[in-house]
C-alpha cells in the first residue's frame, strides 16, 4: 500500500432523503494534489467538512497519517487547514489582525507568528493590503486570505474547497503555480472544482463524485477510459424515417438517450465496444438502412458533464 | 514574548474589532446619555418635592433616589443591551460563514465559549466604568452606604453575567441570530414585567390581603437591584431566615448563568453537542459545586437573623433617611394601601428618626 496522508472508509452522510455522501472511500497519497469534481450538491463540500472535522458523519472513518478523527481535536486541526467554499471574514480587522487572530489560535509565538504573518501575505500577493480592513478586500482578495489563514499553522494536509471559484483569469493562473509550489513545499492538497479541465492541469489523482457517489477515481490517464466505458456519443444517420429509428434505439440495450441533430441521431451510449458492435448489428437486422454510424470522440470535459448530468436529487 | 500570548484569541479578536465599529461608540453614548439623563430627571424631582421637608433631610433623600435612578436605569440598559453582545457570537459567524473556518481551529469549546463571553464582558465593563462618576456625584449627598452601593453594584454585575450568557448560549443553541433574540429578550421580559404582572395579578387572586411570598420576587432583577440598595427593604421583601430577596436573586441568577454556560459549552460543537465524555463531567461536577457553595453562603447568611430584620436594616446610616414618606416602589400596586394589608407595616425606624 501506497503511503496515504489520508484515508477516507465508507463515508456517509444523509440529509433527511438526501444522500449527501454514499459509501464515500478514498485515499490520498502523500505529497500528492487531489481532486474532488462533481457538479453543484454533488457532496464535495460535505466531504471536504466531515474531514476538516466540522461536521459529524452518519457512518464511515477517516484517518490522518493512520489516526482515527475522534476525540483529539488539537492533532487534528493542527495537520489540516481548511479554506470552506463560501467563507466570510470578520469585519473590523486589518488583514494582518485577521491572520494573526488564527495565528494566535495555534499558539503561535508572537515573533514567530509576525513572521508567519508577512510570509503569508508576501505568499498570496497581499503584501500592499497588511493594514487594509479585510471587509475593503475584494472578493478574490478576500479567498487569497482566506487560503493564507488555511496555512498559517503550516498543515500537511490543505483542504480547498473550490479555491478558485471567485478568481480572476491571472489570479487563477497565480493560483495554479501557488498549489505547485505548496506541493513541493511536501504538502498534500486536497482540492474540489466543479470543472475538471480545471483540475486537470494541477491534479495528479482526480475523483468524480456525483449524488454522492464516487463515479471514478485515479490519475487522468486511468480516468479516461473509465469515463468512455460509462458514456460515449454515437452519430448515426439513415435514409429512413428518423423518427422511427429513433423509436427504435431507445429500446435497445446500452442506449441512454437518443436526440434528433439535424438529419443525424445522436446517441448517448454507456458500453463498451462490443456493445457498440452489437447495437449495429441489431439496426441492421431490423431492416435499417444505415448511411453511417460512428463514435463522436468526445473530449474529456464532455465526457465529465454527460457523465453528471447535475440532476439534483 | 508579547504580554497578550496568553489571552484568548477570541477576546484579543473580539476588543480589537468592537473597538473599532462605530456602533460601540454609540452604545457607550447612549448608555451614559440615558442613565445620567434619568438620574437627573430624579435628581429634579426628588431636589423640588424634598424642598418642603429639612435639608438634611432631602439630601440623603436625593442621593438615594439617585442612586437608584442610576442603577436601575443601568440595570435595564443592561438588560437590553447586554445580550445584544452575545446573541450574535456563535449565530452570527454561522449566518457570515466563518464558523467553520473558527471550528476547524485548536480553540475547544470551552476556549470558544470563554473568548465570547470575556469580549462581551470586556465591552459591558467599560459600559458601567462609565457610570462610575455619576454615582460619585450622587454620594454627595449621602443616602446610602459605601455597602447598599456595593451590594447594587454586585446585583448589576450578576445581571450582566447573567444575560450575556444567555444571550450565548441561545446563540449557539440556536445558530440563528433572530431567534436566538425572540427567545433571550422573552426570557428577560418573563422575569421583568411578566414576572411583576403575575406577582400582582396572582398575589390579588390567590390571597387578596396579603402580600405575596418574599420568594415570589428572587427572579426579578429589578427588583433584586432596589432592594440591594435599602430602597424597598421592608418585611415583604425579607426571605425566610431574614435574609433580603436579592440574596435570592444572587443564588438564582447563579444557576441560570450557569446553566447558559453548559448550554453554550455544548452547542458551540458541530460534532457530538450532548455527548458528555468522562473529562466532560467535570466542568458539570464544577459548576454544581459553584452553586453548592453559594447556596452555603446563602444559608450561613440567615443564621442569627431569624427575627425578620435584614442586614441592611441593622446597619446604622450615615445621613438619616426619610423614613416615614415611603420610596416610591418599582411595584405597582404593593405598597399602596398601607394599614389595610400586612404587608406593608412600616419599616422599623432607623436609628434617627425625624
Ligand atoms: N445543511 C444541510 N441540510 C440539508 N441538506 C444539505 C445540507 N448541506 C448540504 N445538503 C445537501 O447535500 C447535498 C450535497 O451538498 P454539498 O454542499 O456537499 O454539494 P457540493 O458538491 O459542495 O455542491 P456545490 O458544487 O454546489 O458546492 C446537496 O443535495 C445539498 O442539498
Ligand atoms: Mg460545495
Amino acid at each position: 500500500m501506497s503511503d496515504s496522508v489520508l484515508q477516507v472508509r465508507h463515508l456517509t452522510k444523509h440529509y433527511g432523503k438526501i444522500k449527501a455522501l454514499e459509501q464515500l472511500d478514498l485515499d490520498l497519497p502523500r505529497g500528492s494534489v487531489f481532486g474532488l469534481v462533481g457538479p453543484n450538491g454533488a457532496g464535495k463540500t460535505t466531504a471536504l467538512r466531515i474531514i476538516a472535522g466540522v461536521l459529524e458523519p452518519d457512518a464511515g472513518e477517516i484517518m490522518i497519517d493512520g489516526r482515527l478523527l475522534d476525540g483529539d481535536h488539537t492533532y487534528w486541526a493542527a495537520k489540516i487547514g481548511y479554506m470552506p467554499d463560501f467563507f466570510g471574514v470578520y469585519p473590523d480587522l486589518m488583514a494582518w489582525e485577521y491572520l494573526d487572530f488564527f495565528a494566535r489560535t495555534y499558539r503561535l509565538p508572537a515573533v514567530q507568528r509576525a513572521r508567519r504573518i508577512d510570509e503569508l501575505l508576501e505568499l498570496v500577493d497581499l503584501t500592499e493590503k497588511k493594514y487594509t480592513f479585510v471587509q475593503a478586500l475584494s472578493r478574490g482578495m478576500q479567498q487569497r486570505l482566506c487560503l493564507a489563514r488555511a496555512l498559517v499553522h503550516d498543515p500537511e494536509l490543505l483542504l480547498l474547497d473550490e479555491p478558485a471559484s471567485g478568481l480572476d483569469p491571472r489570479a487563477r493562473v497565480a493560483f495554479r503555480t501557488l498549489v505547485k509550489r505548496l506541493q513541493q513545499l511536501g504538502k498534500t492538497i486536497f482540492v474540489s472544482s466543479h470543472i475538471l479541465l480545471e483540475l486537470a492541469e494541477i491534479c495528479d489523482q482526480v475523483a468524480i463524485l456525483e449524488k454522492g457517489e464516487l463515479k471514478a477515481a485515479g490519475t487522468m490517464a486511468e480516468i479516461e477510459p473509465q469515463l468512455t466505458k460509462q458514456h460515449r456519443t454515437l452519430r448515426v444517420r439513415s435514409l429512413d424515417e428518423l423518427s422511427s429509428l429513433q423509436a427504435f434505439l431507445v429500446q435497445q440495450d446500452g442506449v441512454l438517450s437518443v436526440r434528433q441533430d439535424g438529419d443525424c441521431l445522436e446517441i448517448d451510449f454507456g458500453g463498451d465496444e462490443a456493445a457498440i458492435a452489437t447495437l449495429l448489428q441489431r439496426v441492421v437486422a431490423a431492416g435499417f438502412r444505415l448511411l453511417s454510424f460512428h463514435e463522436i470522440s468526445s473530449n474529456l470535459e464532455d465526457l465529465y458533464l454527460q457523465l453528471t448530468k447535475g440532476e439534483t436529487q | 514574548m508579547n504580554m497578550t500570548d496568553r489571552l484568548n484569541p477570541l477576546l484579543v479578536k473580539d476588543v480589537r474589532s468592537r473597538m473599532r465599529g462605530g456602533r460601540s461608540f454609540l452604545m457607550l453614548s447612549f448608555f451614559l446619555l440615558f442613565a445620567g439623563g434619568i438620574s437627573y430627571l430624579v435628581y429634579q424631582s426628588t431636589a423640588s418635592i424634598s424642598s418642603y421637608d429639612f435639608a438634611i433631610v432631602s439630601s440623603g433623600r436625593i442621593g438615594q433616589s439617585v442612586l437608584a435612578a442610576l442603577l436601575v436605569t443601568s440595570h435595564i440598559l443592561v438588560l437590553l443591551i447586554v445580550p445584544l453582545l452575545t446573541l450574535n457570537a456563535v449565530s452570527g459567524e454561522v449566518e457570515r460563514k466563518t464558523y467553520d473556518m473558527l471550528l476547524a481551529t485548536p480553540l475547544s469549546p470551552r476556549q470558544i465559549v470563554d473568548g465570547k463571553i470575556g469580549g462581551a464582558l470586556a465591552f459591558a465593563a467599560l459600559l458601567l466604568f462609565g457610570v462610575l462618576p455619576l454615582v460619585s456625584i450622587a454620594s454627595f449627598f449621602g443616602g446610602f452606604t459605601l455597602a447598599d452601593f456595593g451590594n447594587g453594584v454586585l446585583v448589576l454585575l450578576m445581571t450582566v453575567i447573567c444575560v450575556a450568557l444567555l444571550g450565548l448560549a441561545a446563540s449557539a443553541l440556536f445558530r440563528r441570530t433572530a431567534l436566538a433574540v425572540l427567545v433571550t429578550y422573552g426570557i428577560i421580559l418573563s422575569l421583568t414585567l411578566v414576572h411583576m404582572f403575575v406577582v400582582v395579578s396572582g398575589a390579588s387572586l390567590l390571597n387578596p390581603n396579603h402580600a405575596p411570598p418574599a420568594w415570589w420576587f428572587i427572579f426579578n432583577p429589578v427588583v433584586a437591584q432596589l432592594n440591594s440598595i435599602g430602597v424597598i427593604h421592608d418585611k415583604a421583601m425579607l426571605l425566610a431566615g431574614g435574609r433580603p430577596v436579592w440574596y435570592g436573586y444572587m443564588l438564582f441568577a447563579l444557576a441560570l448563568s450557569l446553566l447558559s454556560y453548559i448550554v453554550a459549552w455544548r452547542a458551540v460543537r458541530q460534532r457530538q453537542r450532548w455527548h458528555f465524555g468522562r473529562r466532560d463531567w467535570l466542568v458539570v461536577v464544577v459548576a454544581l459545586l459553584i452553586l453548592v457553595v453559594a447556596g452555603a453562603l446563602f444559608a450561613v447568611s440567615g443564621s442569627g437573623q431569624a427575627n425578620a430584620t435584614s442586614p441592611a436594616m441593622a446597619k446604622p446610616t450615615p445621613v438619616p433617611m426619610y423614613y416615614a414618606k415611603p420610596m416610591p416602589t418599582a411595584l405597582p400596586g404593593h405598597g399602596t394601601g398601607a394599614g389595610t394589608s400586612a404587608a406593608v407595616t412600616p419599616l422599623p425606624l432607623p436609628t434617627l428618626q425625624p
